[in-house]
């Protein structure tokens, strides 16, 4: 027995000698990983570089994409120098230059590695928002075909894409710019497949709703504006067909698909009431209506009951404080708690303006006994509006086109 | 039959010597680690000059996430800012101890690491970290791209008061100080309700009656002990002297026990006068304005 076991032994040996440290084994590649690594970042370095007027950065902060998309114009150069340009820039002749690098990181990384407050716009915290916009400024190479580069947002995992340039960031955004205002000026309806499709819109986001087979189906596509148009983040499947990019068409104020049907109509309002700050006060008679006066009663007795305080008897509409909406104001404090709204035209109707709810905004989570006012404003929609000097308005009236005897006087 | 044993062991032995030796050492020439293709600038090579090569400090303005914090949303520091920091540190903290401490004593001791953050680090509570330090290390400095060098009291508040109180946990953690200074306070501690409990300007004045420089000093002795130093050292005379006058008479005392062990502790083990070392810092201060913060020339 314990010969076997030492012919069995001295057998395991004898092959370990004979098998073991086979250096011989041909390497797959030329050079190690490391350097093969080495090698494919500077390839994709080299490949950011060659390109005149840069490349076309098509960004979406934030993990659900839920501020929608921004164009920037990116430019690589020697030292590791990147110039950067945004379409938010106030002035697009400054752009700002600081330093960029590709790394190994699970892949090679596309990094802005020193700050930039243009790149990084989205990813800046503060006090208010500690986790910034959730933008990303570490990228994943994901693939190179020569005029496309996609790569992936690190944090956020969203897959954007680099469209290389070919004019300039200046001229380019320009173009986008002047889009983003004339999408901005409207509200939007939408038309698939020749049936009506209800559309809202707040931070580049689209809501689609719509109903299928006694469902109600609510769709939301982030989106970016483009020179031609605007394109969603990813292709969005409405009513049975597939969508991303629309082309503008100013003439008839419509985004035109271009895969599938669908036409969004842009409705310009009688008037923008997100460009100034409005204000209704329920305690001056020919301001409002018995029927407003008692909505506000209402929210008022409802906010005594939660809080015990007085709600004011102003109330603050189109722009507050950077939000677009309502907002309230509650005594002592006083606090502010705001909905956010959407002012928007009507097809057909261009002295009609809309009103649709979007979500509770600032302190809302707090007030949300004040809805019963937010339910007659929207309830009532559209109103008629009549401007006292359509090009300097600074009194607006709003009465209600279902019921003539919700009305309001809105000053500015 | 048993010597066919050692045969066997014999074997085995040179087996498992002999194996696999090879013959491609690694090339120490590459590193394996970065993996960046970025060309070193003209302040990459200021800082292996000034730095590098005479404290083995590594510098790291560009952002790296590997070494970054994923709990909070951070940016990275500019820089241009990260230049002026570099600078403010040669000369708020490594020449004025060049000034007072014996030879190769910063090279030895010194933090080896220097993270450079834009944004400071936000909690969702609105408050915010300035600074973090990773076994006395590396230390990461936030906040670089709102870097005021103005203002001489927020660069020690928020740099540099981090800076000397990681270095002095470097220090006692290396040769440590008498068990008399634990005592002085021992009762007092409160660890963790450290940066509840002084909330308010009353609380503040109790803070110093009890001997307590700062909040977190109260946490436990050794915060206490290298808080002490960071603020010593980045008061002035009269700026301590009225700190003392407000703790009163037993806050006082207790203060200046502590501030004696200090004292003798930097003047017996590092020999290294602190009041030397503090007048270094003020009076470099006092001329911040006539650095050119903005310098990368190699000299």
């Amino acid at each position: 027995m314990k010969k076997n076991i030492y012919i069995v032994l001295f057998g395991l040996l004898l092959s370990m000698g004979v098998a073991s440290c086979d250096n011989d084994t041909d390497l797959l590649f030329d050079e190690s990983a490391a350097e093969r690594k080495a090698g494919a970042n500077k390839e994709y370095n080299e490949a950011l570089k060659f390109s005149d007027q840069g490349w076309l950065f098509q960004y979406f902060p934030e993990e659900t994409q839920k501020y929608g998309g921004y164009n920037f114009v990116v430019k690589f150069a020697e030292k590791d120098q990147v110039t950067v340009w945004s379409e938010n820039m106030a002035d697009l002749t400054k752009p700002e230059t600081s330093m960029y690098d590709v790394i190994s990181y699970g892949g090679p990384v596309l990094t802005f590695n020193t700050y930039n407050s243009i790149m990084h716009e989205f990813a800046t915290p503060s006090a208010a928002e500690y986790l910034a916009k959730g933008g990303d400024f570490e990228f994943l190479i994901m693939s190179n075909e020569r005029d496309v580069i996609t790569i992936k947002g690190i944090k956020t995992g969203n897959i954007l894409r680099l469209t290389r340039m070919i004019e300039s960031a200046e001229v380019y955004l320009s173009k986008v710019t002047e889009n983003v205002d004339f999408i901005g000026q409207g509200s939007f309806d939408a038309n698939v497949n020749g049936t009506e499709v209800s559309v809202q819109e707040m931070n580049r986001n689209f809501t689609f709703n719509y109903s299928e087979n006694n469902e109600i189906i609510s769709v939301t596509a982030p989106y970016i504006v483009t020179e031609t148009g605007l394109s969603f983040y990813e292709p969005v499947e409405i009513m049975g067909q597939t969508f991303q990019d629309f082309t503008l068409d100013k003439a008839s104020y419509q985004l035109i698909s271009n895969e599938g049907d669908m036409k969004i109509l842009i409705i310009i309002p009688p008037i923008d009431l997100n460009q100034a700050t409005w204000y209704l006060d329920v305690n001056v008679e020919t301001d409002r209506s018995e029927i407003v006066l008692a909505g506000w009663q209402a929210a008022y007795d409802a906010n005594e009951q939660a809080w015990g305080e007085q709600l004011a008897n102003l109330l603050v509409m189109g722009e507050v404080s950077g939000d677009y909406g309502v907002s309230f104001y509650s005594f002592p404090g006083p606090y502010r708690s705001h909905y956010n709204l959407g002012f928007g035209g009507v097809a057909g109707h261009s002295e009609y303006l809309d009103i649709v709810k979007l979500s509770g905004g600032f302190n809302w989570r707090w007030y949300t006994h004040l809805s019963v006012m937010v339910d007659l404003l929207v309830d009532n929609a559209p109103y008629i509006v009549e401007i006292d000097d359509p090009d300097a308005p600074m009194i607006v009236k709003m009465t209600s086109v279902s019921n003539p005897d919700v009305w309001f006087v809105l000053r500015q | 039959m048993t010597k066919i044993k050692y045969w066997l062991l014999a074997t085995a032995i040179v087996f498992v010597f002999g194996a696999c030796s090879e013959d491609d050492e690694p090339n120490p020439d590459v590193s394996v680690i970065n993996m960046g293709t970025g060309e070193q600038n003209d302040f990459d090579k200021y800082l292996e000059k000034t730095f590098v090569e005479p404290y083995n400090i590594d510098f790291v303005y560009k952002w790296q996430d590997i070494e970054g914090d994923m709990d909070y949303a951070l940016v990275p520091a500019s820089y241009e800012n990260s230049i002026k920091m570099a600078n403010l540190i040669k000369y708020l903290c490594l020449d004025a101890y060049e000034e007072v401490a014996p030879e190769g004593f910063l090279k030895k001791y010194f933090p080896k690491m220097f993270m450079m953050v834009g944004s400071a680090g936000f909690k969702n509570n609105g408050e915010y970290t300035l600074g973090t330090a990773e076994g006395g290390l590396k230390i990461t400095l936030y906040l670089i791209n709102d870097l005021d060098v103005t203002d001489v009291e927020r660069l020690y508040s928020h740099y540099f008061r981090t800076i000397f109180h990681e270095f002095s946990h470097i220090l006692h953690q290396t040769k440590d100080y008498t068990t008399d200074f634990d005592k002085i306070s021992a009762t007092d501690y409160i660890s963790g309700s450290w940066s509840q409990a002084w909330r308010g300007t009353a609380k503040q004045t109790e803070r110093w009656s009890k001997g307590f420089i700062s909040d977190y000093a109260s946490s436990e002795v050794n915060e206490d002990f290298v808080e002490l130093i960071a603020h010593y050292i980045t008061y002035t005379d009269a700026s301590w002297e009225a700190m003392l006058v407000a703790a009163g008479d037993t806050g006082r005392s207790i203060i200046e026990q502590k501030m004696a062990i200090i004292k003798s502790y930097f003047k017996e083990v590092w020999e290294i006068d602190l009041d030397k070392l503090r007048e270094a810092i003020d009076s470099r201060a006092k001329k911040l304005d006539e650095q050119d913060l903005d310098n990368i020339t190699i000299n």
